[in-house]
């Protein structure tokens, strides 16, 4: 479904991301693991468009370089992004911020059409808080806006970009658990950012591992879990 | 003190603030979106009430009416792909400079086609009389001038707040990247959002026509106090803009009575006061020129 072949991004003269190749079978979620600053945000803002990757690289979505198009319309390819941090539009309700995720354009082959009662059926806390200010939502709350926020415009692919850094471990774990139905029952294919998480690593169907810019370990989560020495080197764990 | 007097101070002062606030809100949503200071917005201002002038003139006052500010959106979307465009994205003083550049271009235009003498609107006969209440007389034209602000204000609140193009418009204010990576096309939202503040300012123009002397130079004094009330109601929020235009419109309108003299720097005053309070302004979402994340 998505397939990244010798990337390589700079900020200005840095270098951060070199010949980085990964890919996303369609219905899989991939988990890319890696420390403060190896290049995680940057690998997805490259995909997005928002950093966009220079020399030979290629980026394949369904069939099609995407590389060099501008954000919009990769995003409207199907692609969702879910940024970190949380970035919710603060002064628009919960109602409004999802309003910002629709699309006008986008002919989508996703299975769901995500629309307001949908979304409140999979984040019944939205719809309690659906005319509140985005800004005085809970880091939860915010963080299952962010993606429902996405989800309205009906991706086929989502990236998720460290989504349970902050959250105390339980809700952490809801965000995680909710991933997993958005591939089970919605059948997304999911591209999910972490430091590392033993439970992504559990849901994950294959991970890969970053540093410095460059991918270090691609496979199966049994293999990654296997080899403690890689954990231990790599993602501190 | 006389109270019918104060009456029609205060009754000017409504009315002053409903058109400054009209100006002040294209003047915000370019400012917010487009993170660009439009310079030209008051020359925009100045087209639309030349264009009412000579249309109404030839024509007929209500195709003036609507042909004015199509026209002035018209030259503000050529404004834009030609010039503002380019700037987007960079240092806002680019903006600021390419857009003061234009307006003292163009109001050299406007010199050498109108000439320099100052004209003025007469009152269409179904806005002729007096309203009278009591002993207190109050121009009707100037009544339905305001009621017409007060609708194009009502107008731009329902569709900023109720649709989701103002979402999207709104979101953009606080966090352009993010709007792109939500699928929408930002330089046309840019575009767009230029022309819809070139139409206000266009509104403005027929608005201000029959209230002031037409000449070359009526921009300018709309855009000052139209940048501060900008910057007083808080940028992107309509509500603020509307409520900081009445505020600064009647309070400069009283001030006649107490200090006649210094009627022109209440604007200045008040937008330091409310500054120094409120750095968004009164009902601020984003800072000026900067975006907020929390
Ligand atoms: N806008 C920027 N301009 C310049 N350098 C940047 C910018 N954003 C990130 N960098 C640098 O690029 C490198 C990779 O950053 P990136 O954000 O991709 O890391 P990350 O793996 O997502 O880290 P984290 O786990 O902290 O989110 C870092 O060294 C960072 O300092
Ligand atoms: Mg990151």
């Amino acid at each position: 479904m998505l397939s990244l072949e010798k990337v390589n991004s700079w900020y200005g003269e840095a270098q951060v991301l070199r010949n980085v190749d990964l890919n996303v079978k369609e219905g899989e979620i991939v988990a890319l693991f890696g420390r403060n600053g190896v290049g995680k945000t940057t690998t997805l803002r490259s995909i997005m468009g928002l950093t966009p990757p220079l020399g030979k690289g290629k980026i394949v979505f369904k069939d099609e370089n995407i590389l060099g198009l501008p954000p919009y319309k990769i995003a409207n390819k199907g692609i969702g992004f879910v940024p970190e941090d949380r970035r919710i539009f603060p002064y628009l309700t919960v109602k409004r911020n999802l309003d910002t995720g629709k699309k006008s354009t986008h002919k989508s082959n996703s299975k769901t059409k995500w629309d307001y009662q949908k979304v409140f059926q999979l984040f019944p806390k939205l719809e309690i808080l659906q005319d509140s200010l985005g800004k005085n939502l809970s880091g939860g709350e915010q963080q299952m806006l962010t993606i429902a926020r996405t989800l309205m415009g009906n991706p086929e692919l989502l990236l998720l970009d460290e989504p349970s850094e902050g959250l105390a471990p339980l809700i952490a774990r809801d965000v995680i658990n909710l991933v997993l139905e958005l591939k089970k029952e919605y059948g997304l294919s999911i591209l999910i950012i972490e430091q590392f998480s033993p439970r992504v690593l559990e849901y994950a169907d294959r991970c890969y591992v970053m540093d410095m810019g460059k991918i270090v370990f691609c496979g199966c989560s049994e293999d990654l879990r296997k080899d403690v020495k890689l954990q231990k080197e790599l993602l501190g764990v | 003190m006389n109270t019918t007097l104060c009456l029609a101070l205060l009754f000017n002062g409504i009315v002053l603030g409903l058109i400054w606030s009209v100006i002040a809100i294209g003047f915000s949503l370019v400012l917010g979106v487009g993170q660009t200071i439009n310079f030209a917005h008051g020359l925009l201002f100045t087209f639309g009430a030349y264009f009412f002038f000579s249309i109404s003139r030839n024509t007929s006052f209500w195709i003036a009416v609507i042909a004015a500010p199509i026209l002035v959106a018209i030259m503000s979307l050529f404004l834009e792909v030609v010039l503002v465009r380019r700037v987007y994205g960079q240092d806002p003083l680019f903006g600021l400079l390419i857009t003061f550049g234009f307006a003292i271009a163009m109001e050299e235009v406007i010199r050498m086609v109108w000439g320099k003498a100052a004209y003025s609107v007469s009152t269409p006969i179904f806005a002729r009389g007096q309203l009278i209440l009591g002993n207190f007389v109050y121009s009707r034209f100037r009544i339905l001038l305001a009621l017409f602000a007060l609708t194009i204000l009502l107008l731009v609140l329902w569709f900023m707040s109720k649709t989701s193009f103002g979402a999207i418009v709104k979101a953009g204010m606080f966090n352009s990247e993010m709007i792109s990576a939500l699928g929408h096309n930002l330089p046309l939202l840019r575009t767009l959002v230029f022309v819809m503040g070139g139409l206000l300012a266009g509104l403005a123009g027929v608005i201000g026509a029959p209230l002031w002397s037409i000449k070359s130079g009526m921009g300018t004094d709309v855009l000052m106090p139209g940048f501060i009330i900008a910057l007083i109601g808080g940028l992107g929020s309509i509500k603020g803009t509307i409520i900081g235009g009445l505020l600064v419109g009647i309070t400069t309108s009283l001030a006649v009575l107490v200090i006649p003299r210094f009627t022109d720097i209440i604007p200045y005053v008040m937008l330091i006061a409310v500054l120094f309070y409120k750095p968004k302004g009164l009902y601020g979402e984003v800072t000026i020129l900067g975006e907020v994340r929390e």
